[in-house]
């Protein structure tokens, strides 16, 4: 290769610049989701959604839907399992959400139960490598506006089955919980 | 032999095949390898295990909906009868829900692993605990219920019935989850079922491949079979062909060699008789001769005349030693047998021989003996004339021979440059037998004769061309 000599000497600064740069904008995501409030003196009745388990401090986490809405939020498109058609879902990233609970490193998975008790297990692996989605808007509008998704309810967790064809929707649409109440770190 | 090479490929294409056939023999053990492997693979997607398991989820599925209609039975007719007045029939409600409970008709968790492979539901987990805590709960329903019953219908009877309905709703609550559970199940197996029908696609498509490459082997080695045949075929035609070719040519020269036989033996046939014929003339002309030679004795001595009827024989005889001697069994050479004659009769009769010039002139000319004996003769005559007659006196001379033609006609010259008869008449008309023998001669060859005495003796003898 033909470059001028002072570029070849800046060249492991410049390598070095290059991979740092994921880094720190991982780092910065961190530092931002670190900053986010949670909300005090909420209640288990009045919470949209309770954390438990194993997480920071041992005690439940009560949150509403604004204090989920502050997290850096994401949009996918792809066909739900559940009524077959094609819908935009927008959200938080369940790992993002459990990251500023601070949840323990041993922690395997999480046990995600609705308002009607359904619940099902998620394996950390799944959730962290697939994006697994806690989602407020269905098609940029919130459940409640529309009467055929209104009894989803506040939150539904979502999988974005489109980028991950791995991923059967036939299996993994039982993880697809309505109404999420609750979150058990396991 | 012209033609007997092999037709060509015909080697070529024999050398050609075994390796087509062993391909052919490799390419489809391979096939069929591939087949029974994957053949194998489906094998373990139908065996028992795994019907047994699809089984237990219908069955499962079934059980657990009359658990919950006894369950459901039990619990209206206990809402509608908050005092439990009627302790028998709820006695035997309860009954039914327990035997209902009873039946084992639970998924077996066991092999759920191995038949759904990765279970990111922890279905096999939450199953078994599902199971030990069903089979917890109907112990508990079965021994509450065995209680009320044992202290009837009374108030410890109706308060053990309490508990009873009480644990049966709780085992409510517990039913919703195996519920679900079992439809998470039943979803997670079809989700394998798809997986397997994928896989069994796949497996046909390549079945598919392999029968399309067997077909195409089949075809490729029928054709190259085809062909070879054909090509054997071809050349066997070839070979046939070139026989029968053979045969006629063979036939062809066996036939003109027979004609030549033929013809050769034909021509021996005409030359025998030919020989016959002339020996009988010979014989005959030998005849005249001595008849004339007799005539002649009274007036020679008898000596001369006998050398003059040798001379005459070997002139005869000379011709018939140049027939022999000659490949042309019909023709002679006149310029070669007149030198040889010339010569005999100057060696024979002249005193000194070396004294005599002779010389001949004549073309390159072949002629019958029925020419050549009367020429022969002709020439015996007027030669010995010349040497007996001609010199007389002188130590030598000349004697000329000529031959030559003139149009149709050979015109024949005997010259010698001695003294010649004061008369032309001498020789012509002379009694003596040499001129009767010239003149009988020159008639035979139906020719004339004509004398120049200007220089010496000159006799001419014209005679027309014989005929072949």
């Amino acid at each position: 290769m033909n470059c001028p000599p002072f570029l070849r000497s800046l060249a492991p600064v410049l390598a070095l610049c290059l991979l740092a740069a994921p880094a720190h904008s991982q780092e910065d995501r961190a530092k931002v989701i670190a900053s986010i409030p949670l909300p005090a003196g909420l209640t288990a009745e009045k919470a949209d959604l309770t954390l438990r388990g194993r997480i920071a401090g041992g005690l439940p986490l009560y949150l509403d839907l604004a204090t989920l809405q502050a997290f850096p939020q994401s949009s996918f498109a792809c066909v739900d399992p559940w009524d077959g058609k094609r819908h935009l879902f927008t959200g938080i990233l369940i790992s993002d959400l459990l990251a500023r609970a601070g949840i323990e490193a041993g922690a395997t998975r999480i046990v995600v139960e609705a308002k009607n008790k359904y619940s099902i297990p998620i394996r950390r692996a799944d959730w962290e490598r697939y994006g697994y989605m806690l989602a407020f808007r269905l098609d940029d509008r919130p459940f409640s506006e529309d009467k055929a998704t209104r009894n989803r309810g506040l939150l539904i967790v979502a999988i974005d089955f489109a980028k991950y064809p791995e991923l059967d929707p036939e299996l993994y649409k039982h993880q697809l919980v309505w109404q999420v109440a609750d979150i058990l770190v396991e | 032999m012209r033609g007997a090479e092999p037709a060509p490929g015909g080697r070529g294409r024999s050398r050609f095949l075994p390796p087509v056939f062993l391909a052919s023999l490799i390419l489809l053990l391979v096939l069929v390898a591939t087949v029974y492997v994957g053949n194998l693979g489906l094998a373990g997607l139908l065996d028992d295990e795994r019907q047994s398991f699809e089984k237990n989820i219908e069955e499962g599925a079934a059980g657990l909906n009359r658990v919950i209609f006894a369950l459901f039975d039990l619990l209206v007719a206990a809402s509608g009868d908050p005092g439990l007045a009627d302790f028998g029939a709820l006695l035997g409600q309860s009954r039914s829900l327990v035997n209902h409970a009873g039946i084992p008709v639970r998924i077996d968790a066991a092999n759920l692993t191995r038949e759904l492979g990765d279970d990111p539901l922890f279905l096999a987990e939450r199953l078994a605990a599902a199971n030990a805590r069903y089979a917890a709960q109907t112990a508990e329903l079965a021994r509450l219920l065995g209680e009320a019953e044992a202290r009837g219908e009374g108030g410890e009877g109706r308060r053990a019935l309490g508990e009873f309905l009480a644990a049966a709703r709780s085992f409510g609550t517990a039913l919703k989850e195996d519920s679900q559970l079992s439809v998470q199940v039943a979803g997670a197996y079809h989700a394998a079922n798809r997986k397997d029908l994928a896989h069994i696609q796949t497996h046909i498509g390549q079945n598919l491949v392999g029968l399309i490459l067997l077909a195409g082997l089949i075809l490729v080695v029928s054709v190259g079979y085809y062909r070879s045949r054909m090509a054997a075929e071809r050349e066997l035609q070839n070979h046939r062909d070139h026989l029968t070719e053979l045969v006629e040519l063979r036939t062809r020269e066996l036939g003109e060699a027979n004609d030549r036989l033929r013809a050769a033996l034909r021509e021996r046939e005409i030359l025998v008789k030919e020989v016959y014929h002339r020996v009988k003339n010979n014989l005959a002309m030998v005849a005249g001769l001595i008849t004339l030679q007799k005539s002649d004795l009274s007036t020679g001595n008898l000596g001369e005349a006998f050398e003059k009827l040798s001379q005459r024989l070997r002139a005869i005889s000379l011709i018939h030693e140049k027939l022999y001697r000659s490949a042309d069994l019909s023709n002679i050479a006149f310029g070669d047998y007149v030198e040889d004659l010339c010569r005999t009769l100057i060696f024979s009769l002249a005193a000194n021989p070396a004294s005599i010039d002779f010389s001949l002139e004549a073309p390159e000319l072949a002629l019958p003996p029925d020419t050549l004996i009367p020429l022969g003769l002709i020439i015996t005559e007027l030669t010995t004339n010349s040497l007996k007659h001609a010199f007389g006196g002188r130590a030598g001379g000349r004697i000329e021979v000529s031959l030559h033609e003139e149009g149709e006609e050979f015109v024949l010259a005997v010259r010698d440059d001695g003294t010649p008869p004061s008369d032309e008449k001498l020789i012509l008309e002379s009694e003596s037998l040499g001129a009767s023998l010239v003149a009988g001669l020159v008639a035979q060859l139906r020719g004339r004769l004509d004398l120049d005495l200007a220089e010496g003796t000159r006799v001419i003898i014209t005679f027309p061309r014989p005929r072949p």
